[in-house]
């Protein structure tokens, strides 16, 4: 399907949209454990956001996500929201994640940010769009990814499989 | 100081403020008022234009804030003197612009280019710029110096 980079590197992104992606669990900033695959059984897609409880950005799509989650939650699909800031404490993520009434959980992805990494997210909000079968159908703003959830449980070809978007830059150490 | 004439641009925009400045070596950040490294890297930038632009570099500010509220463009850029040759306000399809500017690139803000005299793309900066970087990319483009 694709050519796989002679250039890849262990550490730089490995998920690639139509390929499957490898599994991973975070835990919530409530404690609680996701796992990728165990979220996937009995979804029929899940979405993956990287959030910030600082970025103005992430805090103007909150309402966007919102949405999606109210119209596609009773349509089988999962939401998380994903914490790769290494300078946003689980507390304050808690507390703003509380205000701003967000139903999904918003996974902690420590220090290191490596979800951030495997994901090739660079900025919030930026989505991920994951299929049943665990492979990535589409990466890009929350503006478009409706098409593409669309696409996904209708069986159908994704029609924009990347699309991008101003944000602020995922904080590293 | 001269008001700043505040221009909204698409990528076709953009693209033309590139073609119309060819001839001479152009500086594009992207940056947004929301944004605190694009605010903590802008003073840099501002001493950079003030040294570099009498050496025959442009200058082209973009903002990726919200085309319909300028008001927070405007105050950053009284904030700090803004000496650049334009200030350009992304609109239209911002996914045509980012794909167009560099295909590397998702948006993640601030993010700097260099484009030669030819009008070709020679230096990016997915991230903050630094005062070693940014010499050395002038003083690069400028004398040609390192060429190869």
């Amino acid at each position: 399907m694709f050519l796989v980079s002679a250039s890849t590197l262990a550490g730089e992104p490995q998920a690639k949209i139509g390929a499957k992606l490898t599994d991973f669990e975070r835990v919530d900033a409530g404690g609680k454990a996701f796992k990728l695959t165990q979220v996937l059984q009995g979804s029929k897609a899940v979405v993956v956001d990287f959030w910030s409880s600082r970025c103005p950005v992430s805090q103007k799509y909150e309402p966007v996500l919102k949405k999606l989650a109210a119209d596609y939650t009773g349509k089988g699909v999962a939401f998380l929201a994903v914490d790769s800031n290494y300078n946003e404490p689980t507390e304050e993520i808690q507390k703003v994640r509380s205000e701003r009434g967000a139903p999904y959980p918003v996974l902690l992805d420590g220090k290191d940010g490596s979800l951030a990494t495997y994901f090739g997210a660079s900025h919030t909000p930026e989505a991920y769009l994951v299929t049943p079968d665990g492979v990535l159908a589409y990466h890009g703003n929350l503006d478009e990814i409706g098409g593409a959830l669309d696409a996904v449980l209708a069986g159908k070809a994704v029609p924009k499989s990347e699309t991008r978007a101003f944000g602020c830059s995922i904080k590293r150490p | 100081m001269e008001a700043i004439q505040l221009r909204r641009v698409d990528a076709a925009g953009f693209q033309s403020e590139l073609d119309a400045r060819r001839g001479h070596p152009v500086f594009v950040n992207f940056w947004a008022s929301w944004c605190e490294p694009c605010i903590a890297e802008f003073p840099e930038l501002v001493r950079a234009a003030r040294e570099w632009r009498p050496r025959g570099i442009s200058f082209v500010s973009v903002s990726a804030d919200e085309a319909t509220d300028l008001g927070p463009v405007e105050q950053t850029l009284e904030r700090f003197g803004a000496p650049f040759d334009s200030v350009l306000v992304a609109s239209g399809d911002i996914d045509a612009l980012i794909r167009q500017v560099d295909t590397d690139w998702t948006g993640a803000l601030p993010a700097s280019f260099l484009y030669d005299p030819s009008g070709a793309k020679v230096r990016k900066e997915l991230g903050m710029v630094t005062p070693q970087m940014l010499e050395s990319w002038f003083r690069w483009v400028v004398t040609g110096a390192d060429r190869r």
